[in-house]
């Protein structure tokens, strides 16, 4: 085995890419006849789209309601954005998701409102968006990938040359 | 619990695309390793091995995509089970399909023998492996990261951020692949000390594994707090759920190791002559080469070879652009909503590009301005012969410049008449001197476009070659060049046997269907533009490459606020060359005749690097635009059967970040292969290694330079040409 012992251990970094279950809970809450959950991704928030999750589930027996109507609300001074979520919008069916883009750094106010037949309830909570750094990283890490690759092919002909001579 | 919220449960799976491809792609490796080294050593490879293999990579893919990971965040139990597949369940069915020979035999030999080899030889690695294999160390590794992720503030971590959560998993499955090594033994790897060491082995991880289980189960508080503190699901408690991961872990995790105890020591007790016999270890036979030949594929090498298989694509191309001439001059003026704008600049050029660099020089196999030529040709009056002088690619290089020059002078790219315009003017062209001219003068001296195509082919991946040399040089009619009465033969004088790269190769396939021992085939070579024989010392192709090259970077530069009205961009070009000719000049070693033409050549996968990034860009931001101007073309034409045009802002095809991954991936991919490329001729040009560099580090900072101005470019707002922003 023990040459391509690192083929084999490549297997696990594809378990990257395994999160996804609506991100980090920012609020769980009970508010009128609902018990309610607010997720968010990516965590720490920041500038650009996110995807927003709610769960929302009977107060009393905490039975998860599949079929409220759900508006939330993400306002910053002028900029505000309200979207419907929907259940399809997440890959775990049990919550409902929208994706809300975050135009610029600062508090955020996260409004919800929930309404299921003549029940309704709202409830809000203020996050942190930080600035953007993605686009910054995705730079640095595409420059430097052929600084790596040059760095590994120089290892490489020193070893074949070693071999060789 | 509902049934409706039962379904939504179980529904929850997602899609990692990435980790799916490549557990997909993985998967495919080894079949293609297990197959072939199946024929030497079938005892080895059973199919049970082949089944482990996969099975393994499929509980893979159920921990990472089913509801087991979309609930973790919800239930412990959830979690814990996803974990327990993880560290019990994939490690040891992907060890038990033997994995190592398959894998690296499903390689090509040469990426085996050159690309791995010096690193598979290296004592160093071996070394490393030795130490990380070693029982002592893999129990502690596995035990350890069992231990300590499960520690609360670990835990948590992971729970918090999907970059930990992801390093978690990783270290599970890393460290279990190693704990179980060497109970499995994974062919070839030999056993290191008694195999009675692996029952107190095996027996200490399910002790460390029951304390823990005991201590979720019996610990009378839930000791997580997304768990404790979050929304309860299906009516369990947190404490409740913990407890059921606690007996979860214990009774399936001991399983997992108490029936390997039995089974090894089974095995150590039953008689020496009831074991399996011992496999040989013999060195692994090895394959004969094979090459990838394109011609031999069903379907596609029936279409590639069909007697009037162009004819057909070319047929089809002629129509296109007819249309677009029409658009153009009697449609909408507007660029992006006009068929001469859309079309070519938006599409054809991207694919031109994208088809280059994945197959060959598709555009010109498909060339629109073949027939008018072929019409020229049939008037019977082309007996005159190229002049000697202009059979060179100076004419082309001149009209090349031109045609860029004027692109943006006139914006022909804005302006559909102008579009019609050129096109006439390239039918007309194709017309006159394939009229009067014999051979195919027009696409091997004239056509700037067949030239930036035959530039650019020298880095395709597929290449018109002798199936067998010896075929060639026994056969004495010559009808790959001569042709024969069914079949003309290659109009571009390639003569098989000589033939280097694919510089002036249109893909037209005379060559092979004139062949009367089908002896050419369409094989799958490395990209490696400074190996083209006679081509590697002509200064008119290696200042048609730098033309290809820097114009890559001028026409995307144009592009952006900062260089679109500056001539700047064009100080840069001077500047560029200047270098490039200098280094050239001091080039000692070869001619510097030579020195400069393959360096310039080893400059083309940086050039069209740069133009497919930019081209991409406009086919992502530009792609919605085709349907609504075929529709608006129908309309201006009076053709009622298509809908009204709609038009909109549409968004693009890749969000902002996704296009620039992959523009800066492509510019990445083409300085790596530019510099490896330099590499390799410095390499035949000097044998000691030093003076290799010092020939190599001038040019190398030229590219280097080039590279980073490519990424400047790219990093720039773009003109979003070909896109309706006010309808």
């Amino acid at each position: 085995m023990k040459p391509g012992l690192a083929a084999v251990l490549a297997l696990g970094i594809w378990t990257a890419a395994a999160y996804g279950d609506g991100g980090t809970m920012l609020l769980h809450q009970d508010a009128g006849p609902f018990a309610i959950t607010l997720f968010a991704a990516p965590q720490p928030l920041r500038v650009g789209v996110a995807d927003l999750s709610v769960m929302v589930q009977d107060r009393t027996s905490e039975e998860v309601l599949l079929d409220p109507a759900i508006d939330l609300t993400v306002a910053e001074g002028a900029s505000r954005e309200t979207v419907r979520l929907a259940r399809g919008q997440a890959s775990n069916r049990l919550l409902q998701a929208a994706t809300v883009h975050f135009s610029k750094a600062g508090k955020w106010r996260v409004t919800l409102l929930v309404r299921r037949g003549n029940d309704a309830a709202s409830l809000s909570t203020e996050c942190t968006v930080e600035p953007d750094r993605s686009r910054a990283m995705l730079v640095w890490f595409y420059v430097l990938l052929p600084v790596g690759i040059i760095l590994l092919f120089v290892v490489h002909q020193r070893l074949k040359r070693r071999s060789e001579g | 619990m509902s049934d409706s919220v039962s379904q939504a449960a179980w529904g929850s799976w997602a899609f990692p695309f990435w980790a799916t491809a490549g557990l997909a792609a993985t998967a495919l490796l080894y079949l293609r390793g297990w197959r072939k080294i199946r024929r030497t050593r079938p005892r080895i490879f059973p199919a049970s091995r082949a089944w482990c293999f996969l099975g393994g990579l499929l509980a893979l893919w159920i921990a990472i995509a089913s509801p087991l990971d979309t609930l973790d965040g919800l239930l412990l139990t959830a979690h814990m089970t996803q974990h327990l597949i993880l560290m019990s369940v994939v490690p040891p069915l992907l060890l038990l399909g033997a994995p190592l020979v398959p894998l690296l035999r499903a390689l090509p030999r040469s990426v085996l023998r050159d690309g791995l080899g010096p690193f598979l030889r290296t004592p160093a690695l071996y070394r490393v492996a030795h130490v990380l294999t070693h029982p002592v160390l893999a129990w502690l590794a596995m035990n350890i990261a069992y231990l300590a992720w499960h520690v609360p503030p670990a835990y948590e971590l992971a729970l918090r951020s999907p970059g930990w959560h992801e390093v978690e998993h990783a270290c599970f499955l890393v460290t279990s692949l190693l704990f179980w090594f060497p109970v499995i033994q994974p062919w070839p790897s030999v056993a290191r000390g008694s195999r009675w060491a692996m029952l107190p082995y095996l027996v200490g991880a399910d002790l460390v594994n029951t304390a823990l289980s005991a201590f979720l189960s019996f610990s009378g508080k839930a000791i997580y707090p997304s768990y404790a503190n979050g929304p309860r699901v299906f009516g369990i408690s947190a404490q409740g759920d913990q407890a059921a991961a606690g007996a979860l872990m214990w009774v399936i995790g001991s399983i997992f190791y108490l029936v390997p105890v039995m089974v090894i020591a089974i095995h150590l007790l039953s008689p020496r002559s009831n074991r399996p016999a011992e496999v040989s270890r013999g060195s692994v036979a090895t394959d004969h080469a094979t090459r990838f030949d394109l011609l031999r594929v069903p379907l596609i090498g029936a279409l590639l070879r069909a007697r009037y298989g162009r004819m057909a694509l070319q047929s089809v191309a002629f129509v296109i652009a007819v249309l677009v001439i029409a658009d153009g001059f009697a449609g909408r003026p507007i660029g992006a909503m006009n068929l001469a704008g859309v079309l070519p600049w938006t599409y054809v050029r991207a694919f031109g590009v994208v088809a280059l660099l994945m197959l060959g020089n598709i555009f010109c196999m498909s060339c629109p301005f073949m027939l008018p030529r072929e019409l020229g040709h049939r008037l019977g009056l082309a007996r005159l012969k190229w002049p000697r002088w202009l059979r060179t690619k100076w004419v082309a290089i001149v009209l090349m410049i031109l045609f860029f020059w004027s692109y943006e002078a006139f914006a022909i790219w804005d302006h559909p008449a102008r579009t019609a315009w050129l096109l006439v003017a390239y039918f007309t062209a194709a017309l006159v001197v394939d009229t009067f001219f014999r051979g195919a003068s027009f696409c091997k001296y004239v056509c700037p476009l067949g030239q930036f195509n035959f530039a650019g082919s020298l880095l395709s991946p597929f290449t018109l070659q002798a199936r067998n040399q010896a075929t060639c040089e026994r056969c004495t009619t010559h009808d790959c060049i001569a042709g024969n009465p069914q079949q003309r033969g290659c109009e571009l004088q390639l003569y098989m046997p000589q033939k280097a790269g694919n510089m002036d190769c249109t893909l037209c396939m005379d060559c092979v269907k004139a062949c009367p021992h089908d002896n050419i085939g369409l094989y799958a070579v490395p990209p490696a533009p400074t190996s083209t024989g006679p081509f590697s010392s002509r200064i008119d192709i290696a200042v048609l490459t730098l033309i290809v090259v820097l114009s890559g970077f001028a026409s995307a530069g144009s592009m952006v606020a900062p260089l679109s009205d500056s001539p700047g961009k064009y100080v840069i070009l001077l500047v560029v060359l200047a270098i490039l000719l200098l280094v050239g000049l001091a080039a000692r070693g070869p001619s510097r005749r030579e020195a400069f033409c393959r360096f310039s050549q080893a400059l083309l996968p940086l050039g069209l690097a740069m133009w497919a990034a930019h081209l991409l860009f406009h086919l992502f931001s530009g792609w919605a635009t085709l349907a609504p101007a075929i529709r608006q073309a129908g309309t201006d034409f009076g053709w009622h059967l298509l809908l009204p045009a709609r038009w909109g802002m549409e968004m693009p095809l890749l969000p902002a970040n996704s296009m620039l991954s992959v523009q800066l991936l492509l510019l990445d991919a083409g300085l790596l292969l530019t510099l490896y490329l330099g590499w390799r001729l410095v390499q035949q040009w000097s044998g000691r290694t030093s003076r290799a560099v010092l020939l190599l580090l001038p040019w190398a900072t030229t590219v280097a330079v080039v590279y980073a101005v490519g990424v400047w470019i790219l990093l720039q707002p773009m003109q979003m040409r070909g896109v309706i922003m006010n309808p």
